[in-house]
């Protein structure tokens, strides 16, 4: 079974994340923080797939994105932002092999998100 | 000329309250939305509970997009910049609602210059433009009149001026004409002049309207002329 990483410092939308990917059939782990990703995606857990918000305190996605690549570690990430933010994180997310074509913005629709789940995971059902 | 300045301060305050506003009420609104979503794939027995939740997840889908027109105003993009033939642009907006406007005794003059300088713009959100102008006039004209659209281009600016002989406009409507969720129609959202505001803003261009009340009001977009190796 794939193990998804959900990170948004919003409660209500780590446990939507995570109820929704569960019932998608996926195991799901949630983070409330950048902080506290950092050490599930560095423990033994295997990680297959991050779902990740851009906008949290201390923290923030990008500085998850720089450590990840500062221990040359990828994993397959989906963004998450809303569209005002887009633009500003566009070019940064760059230097880390990101498009838009990896960004959800805000509201999310769920099946949008798992479509982009399947094609990361490159599940084809 | 202190008059603009100060609307368009206004109007950009309004605007980045707006843009933060909007920030924060979406990640309500996608924990409301998407819970629905949730909701609706369990196997829920009462049709009318069934009913309830489509319409919680309909009318926040209607509120995402009341957002996404508001970020239009307050922090447009510019999308994707094509070099356009502003006539054929024009034309494509009247191809679709030409025909509906006609039914109604809405005559519409083209008074299009040749040989204009193509303007890279976003094709698909100056169209939006268009539509708004052309729909504020048609609800303009009770009865019957006409809608002339004239382009040319004016020194280092392309001009189009869309011209109704509708009810016009009073200086206090006039007045507020951008400002979000201000309208006189029963049913309008009062955005649309909003996010024109906003998309010609972000192509460095200008709207202005000149209007009087019983005779008809003329739409002005200027948008600059862009030179050969200029951005």
């Amino acid at each position: 079974m794939y193990k998804i990483l959900v990170v948004d410092d919003e409660p209500g939308i780590a446990k939507l994340l995570q109820d929704f990917l569960v019932k998608s059939g996926f195991a799901v782990t949630q983070s409330l923080g950048g902080e506290e990703a950092l050490k599930i995606l560095n423990s033994e857990t295997k990680t297959d797939l991050m779902v990740l918000d851009m906008k949290m305190p201390k923290l923030t996605g990008m500085d998850v994105l720089k450590e990840m690549e500062g221990i040359k570690r990828k994993i397959p990430t989906i963004i998450l932002t809303g569209s005002v933010d887009a633009e500003k994180y566009l070019i940064d997310l760059a230097k880390f092999g990101y498009t838009e074509k990896d960004i959800l913005y805000k509201p999310v629709d769920l099946f949008l998100l798992l479509d982009m789940v399947k094609k990361k995971l490159k599940i084809t059902q | 000329m202190r008059k603009e300045m100060e609307k368009e301060q206004r109007l950009a305050q309004l605007g980045k309250l707006v843009a933060d506003m909007a920030h924060e009420v979406n990640n309500p609104l996608m924990i409301i939305s998407g819970n629905a979503q949730l909701s609706l794939m369990e196997n829920i027995q009462s049709e009318t509970v069934n009913n309830n939740i489509k319409i919680i997840f309909e009318e926040s889908k209607r509120a995402k997009n009341i957002i996404q027109r508001l970020l239009k105003f307050s922090r447009p993009s510019k999308g994707e910049l094509r070099v356009i033939d502003i006539n054929k642009n024009i034309d494509a907006v009247l191809s679709i609602v030409e025909h509906q406007f006609n039914l109604a005794n809405i005559e519409i003059k083209r008074n299009y210059a040749d040989n204009l300088p193509s303007i890279l713009i976003d094709e698909q959100q100056m169209q939006e433009v268009f539509m708004n102008l052309l729909n504020n006039a048609n609800d303009a004209i009770l009865e019957s009149g006409v809608i002339e659209i004239t382009t040319s281009s004016e020194g280092d600016f392309l001009r189009i001026d869309f011209k109704d002989t509708g009810c016009g406009m009073s200086e206090q409507v006039k007045k507020r004409l951008f400002e979000p969720f201000f309208t006189t129609k029963e049913k309008g959202t009062g955005l649309g002049l909003s996010v024109c505001y906003g998309i010609i803003k972000v192509h460095n261009g200008e709207l202005r309207f000149e209007s009087e009340l019983g005779k008809g009001t003329t739409a002005t977009i200027l948008l600059p002329l862009q030179r050969e190796g200029g951005k």
